[in-house]
């Protein structure tokens, strides 16, 4: 079969209900293939681009969530499938070539998103590397790379990026501190001070009784971007309470 | 009478709401930063309000105590904090850069 001939017309089956697909060895078109994928079926692509061109044509509201109208766009390229192109190029293609129900989607879905964004629901920011980080240390159980700070700071960069209008930052904090939202980067914070003040306290001679009291004063009073060991020796040179105790514990 | 602002008050509630969920205080540098991102809330009244201390000069901690003495003469919704916590300007003092109560 020659599809190259001018002559022949293209065909493209838009209302095609297949019952059986069935796999054979020696199939009758060179090049012929089945692709197979799952699709939400409580709501027809048609049904949902004759939305489209309404929100689009007439300014009527949109009666699907912006996730429908791409996944019908996604239906329109696939209807569209050429053995000479990849999906991706097919995709392309219907975006670019003017294709009316395509254009009606996007029109659509960003109608809807659009809204969205204006109603406070954005989509959530992409994670940090510290949120990462924070996840990764609860699935594995492995040590935290970053500081207890930075994993507070995070806490505070998400609930920057996620206030909605009127909530303010604080109010954005105490929603997502609710909605268990920082529960991984808590859990990392946590750790990290742990790992912090054993690494401190493991240079202290085994018998040192002022060491530890001197980590817990350090921990308690320790500054933004200090860390335990700095704010000990901070305290050794600035306190002289501090400096008095060391000097009675040593004997000096 | 000197009252707390909305702005102060959420950022109160955001580190009770931490209490209440994690189970230990909110560190202050957190309420610091949390109240520095929330436009018109004082920092030391959220403070006094949720940890029951402030912060000298110095950005050292200072703890109060309910008699004598006088840590913060400072702004009006401090002195409003010191008033919710139980305590006013005269009956505030600092007691101890070492050991919290």
């Amino acid at each position: 079969m020659n599809n190259d001939n001018p002559r022949r017309k293209r065909r493209i089956l838009r209302s095609l209900r297949v019952d059986e697909v069935s796999g054979v060895d020696h199939p009758a078109q060179e090049g012929a293939g089945a692709v197979l994928r799952k699709s939400n079926t409580m709501n027809n692509p048609e049904d949902v681009i004759r939305d489209a061109l309404a929100v689009r044509d007439d300014g009527a509201e949109p009666q699907f969530d912006a996730d429908l109208y791409e996944q019908a766009i996604l239906h329109e390229a696939r209807l569209e499938n050429s053995a000479t192109e990849t999906f991706a190029q097919v995709l392309a293609r219907v975006a670019s070539n003017g294709n009316d129900h395509v254009d009606a989607l996007v029109f659509a879905s960003q109608r809807v998103r659009d809204r969205e964004a204006a109603m406070g629901k954005s989509a959530p920011a992409a994670p940090s590397p510290v949120a990462l980080d924070a996840e990764r240390v609860r699935k594995s159980g492995s040590s935290p790379r970053y500081a207890r700070d930075d994993y507070h700071g995070a806490m505070q960069e998400i609930a920057k990026a996620e206030a909605r209008p009127g909530e303010g930052v604080a109010g954005a904090f105490a929603r997502l501190v609710s909605e268990g939202r920082f529960d991984d980067l808590y859990a990392a914070a946590e750790l990290a001070e742990e790992h912090e003040r054993a690494e401190a306290m493991s240079k202290a001679a085994p018998e040192d009784r002022f060491y530890p009291m001197l980590m817990d004063l350090a921990l308690m009073r320790k500054r933004q971007g200090e860390t335990i060991e700095q704010a000990a020796s901070r305290l050794l040179h600035e306190d002289a309470t501090v400096r008095d105790a060391y000097a009675a514990v040593n004997g000096l | 009478m000197d009252e707390l602002s909305e702005p102060t008050r959420r950022v109160i509630d955001a580190a009770r709401k931490w209490q209440d969920h994690y189970g230990d205080q909110m560190h202050p540098l957190q309420i610091r930063q949390l109240a520095h991102d929330t436009v018109g809330s004082s920092y030391p009244a959220a403070l006094i309000i949720v940890l029951g201390f402030g912060l000298d000069r110095r950005g050292e901690r200072v703890w109060l105590l309910d008699k004598g003495g006088s840590v913060y003469v400072g702004d009006r919704e401090t002195r409003a904090a010191l008033v919710e916590h139980g305590l006013n300007k005269i009956r505030a003092r600092l007691v101890g850069r070492y050991a919290p109560r």
